[in-house]
């Protein structure tokens, strides 16, 4: 049943007098909220779009999870947690044996440190290679006998390579060997056989990838791996796996980490970041709600007399005070939906008109990302009815304390 | 036994202190009866005082420590907000100079208020207000806004309104006191009516010496001293 604070509540901020209109005041705290609220969802979904893209483009690269040996693990160690990996072959979509480290690279008398990277995956042997977008040219072929690389288009177009040229591969090892020793050190050549492309400008310049064999000889391995390197069917339930894998290894054996830890300042800025613009834009609701606090109070003091006389027919302060904090409410919860319908929209309209357009020669995307999440409505509406039920209380309880007699006596 | 008494007030006083801190007597000592179904006028110069009393005995204003103001055995003198206001929501009726309508409401939305805010639900409210809108002659009214009405029409409202929840005393505060003489007559004729239809008591504060005359009993009030007029 409606009570009759509600009735009254309702009917201040639809009607006056004679006019069935809404009235100017609840209009412009509505139209300020409304305001608010849409910027607010906007500008947290295009955050969302950008690192939701950032996310795809560096969990498309970057494995979901690496398991990182330490020098003193056991190759019973190594066998055991492999064997453990293999039995959640529901949830994993590639797992790959791995040598990694940092090499120089010499062509046309200049020497780049990159890093050399040779993968075997654990399913079978076809899947052996950079596991890549290739641009040009074909994947290594872990079979023939010939050494072959695959490198970044990044890394080719700054270096003037182009597929089946040749580079000199030097590792810091074998550098360091022939310092002290005094020889020449030991080069090997490669022939590049394709161009990857990652999307993402780092990861093509650093990493050069061989076949496992080959990598195990160049950086003088004595193990049968640095690591493994999983890809997954959900990526977001890397923590789960790792939860399964850390319960038969130990921190000695080996450092395990998920896509999140390899780009952990990173994402963490990106979080950050979302929070302080989520702080400053919910200033424009603390502002809306000043308002709101300003057009409150001048109804209570034009609706002095009303209150009297509502005392005066025996209605309580407490429910004089639920009048006006219910008009509040009313009035933000009207801006709260009017304002998510209205961010929904623009967001709407630029996922599938793309309202605001981005030069696809120059980006990787066509059009300023953005990405709708209910999250962010819930939270938004949650700390705006919050602000705004603040902003109400203020007017309602002055309106609660008000004396009867003396608003009525004096005209 | 006091049965037809229905409103006893003994040793009322009111004291005001202005912005200088000087103490104002504006009520002094005042008692005076209300007997059941007559109507009590008081009368005097302005500025007497006569507002501040009804106020008082309408529970809408406290009095000085020591006043005593028993309606039906309670003193109201002493009631806690919370009762009071559930004392002047069911046992008494207020009729203003001013009306004092609510302009965002209908006619019959004005006289449903008291009976909203007592808990009754819209419908029988609705029903209840309509009774009482045919009684003032005002059904023909009942979806205009105050606003609408003429100033004998919108007294006509409020007295609807003051008998919403079948209250045991009227006070009417200058009830004719914005009103041409055919509408204060009006007016007055339907204080009569009620009283003889409804049982209803009545205490009014006035200038209208028509009113006056028409009352049962009337009190004189001059500088904060109510003097009896039998």
């Amino acid at each position: 049943m409606k009570s009759f604070e509600f009735f009254i509540a309702k009917r201040y901020i639809k009607a006056r007098s004679n006019s069935n209109f809404i009235t100017i005041i609840s209009m412009v705290s509505i139209v300020g909220i409304t305001i608010g609220i849409a910027a607010l969802i906007v500008a947290l979904s295009v955050f969302n779009g950008f690192a939701d893209l950032a996310k795809k483009i560096f969990l498309k690269n970057d494995p979901h999870i690496k398991i990182v040996y330490r020098k003193t693990v056991s190759l019973e160690k190594i066998l055991e947690i492999e064997k453990i990996i293999l039995s959640l072959k529901d949830e994993t979509k590639e797992v790959s044996r791995y040598f990694e480290g940092k090499v120089l690279l010499m062509k046309n008398r200049q020497s780049l440190p990159i890093v050399l990277k040779g993968l075997q995956s654990l399913y079978s042997d076809k899947n052996e290679g950079s596991l890549l977008r290739l641009k040009y040219g074909s994947d290594i072929n872990p079979k023939s006998k010939e050494r072959t690389a695959i490198i970044g288009t990044f890394l080719a177009v700054k270096n003037a390579l182009v597929v089946n040229d040749s580079i000199f591969i030097i590792s810091f090892d074998g550098l360091a060997k022939s310092v002290s020793g005094f020889s020449i050190p030991p080069i090997a050549k490669f022939r590049i056989s394709g161009i990857y492309e990652s999307f993402n400008k780092e990861f093509d310049m650093t990493y050069v990838f061989i076949s496992y064999e080959n990598a195990k000889k160049i950086l003088g391995r004595k193990t049968i791996a640095d690591g493994i390197e999983i890809r997954l069917k959900n990526p977001m339930k890397a923590n789960d796996l790792i939860k399964k894998i850390k319960e038969i290894t130990g921190e000695n054996d080996a450092q395990i980490l998920s896509w999140r830890d390899l780009r952990k300042d990173l994402y963490f800025m990106m979080d950050l970041e979302r929070i302080v613009a989520f702080i400053i834009l919910l200033m424009i609701i603390a502002v809306a709600s000043f308002n709101l606090m300003g057009s409150l109070s001048m109804t209570v003091i034009e609706k002095k007399r009303d209150i009297a006389l509502f005392r005066s027919l025996g209605v309580l302060p407490k429910s004089i005070r639920k009048i006006f904090m219910l008009e509040g409410i009313i009035i933000s919860l009207i801006g709260i939906v009017a304002g998510s319908v209205l961010g929904y929209i623009i967001c709407w309209a630029q996922i599938n008109y793309k309202l605001y357009p981005l030069d696809g020669t120059r980006y990787i995307i066509d059009a300023l990302p953005v990405s709708l999440r209910w999250e962010d409505f819930a939270a938004i509406a949650i700390f705006s009815l919050a602000l705004t039920f603040i902003a109400s209380y203020v007017p309602a309880k002055k309106a609660s304390e008000s004396q009867i007699a003396e608003s009525l006596k004096w005209e | 036994m006091d049965n037809n008494f229905i409103l006893i007030a003994r040793s009322v006083s009111k004291t005001f202190v202005n912005a200088h801190g000087e103490k104002l007597t504006v009520v002094k000592n005042a008692s005076l009866i209300l007997e059941g179904g007559l109507i009590t006028a008081i009368y005097g110069p302005s500025g007497a005082g006569k507002s501040t009393l009804l106020h008082i005995l309408a529970g809408i204003e406290k009095p000085d420590d020591g006043a005593e103001i028993l309606i039906e055995g309670e003193n109201i003198a002493n009631m806690s907000e919370k009762k009071l206001s559930d004392f002047r929501n069911k046992k008494i009726g207020l009729v203003f100079q001013f009306h004092y309508l609510l302009p965002e409401f209908t006619a019959l939305e004005n006289v449903m208020m008291p009976m909203l805010i007592a808990g009754d639900s819209f419908n029988k409210a609705e029903q209840k207000a309509r009774v009482l809108l045919d009684l003032v002659g005002m059904n023909y009214r009942a979806n205009h806004k105050p606003a609408e009405l003429s100033g004998g029409e919108q007294q006509r409202l409020s007295i609807a309104r003051a008998l919403a929840n079948d209250p045991k005393i009227i006070f009417a505060d200058e009830p004719t006191g914005n009103l041409d003489s055919a509408n204060s007559e009006a007016i007055s004729k339907l204080f009569i009516d009620l009283k003889i239809s409804l049982k209803k008591t009545f205490l009014i504060v006035t200038h209208n010496k028509d009113l006056i005359s028409l009352a049962d009993r009337s009190f004189e009030m001059r500088d904060g001293v109510l003097n009896c007029k039998f």
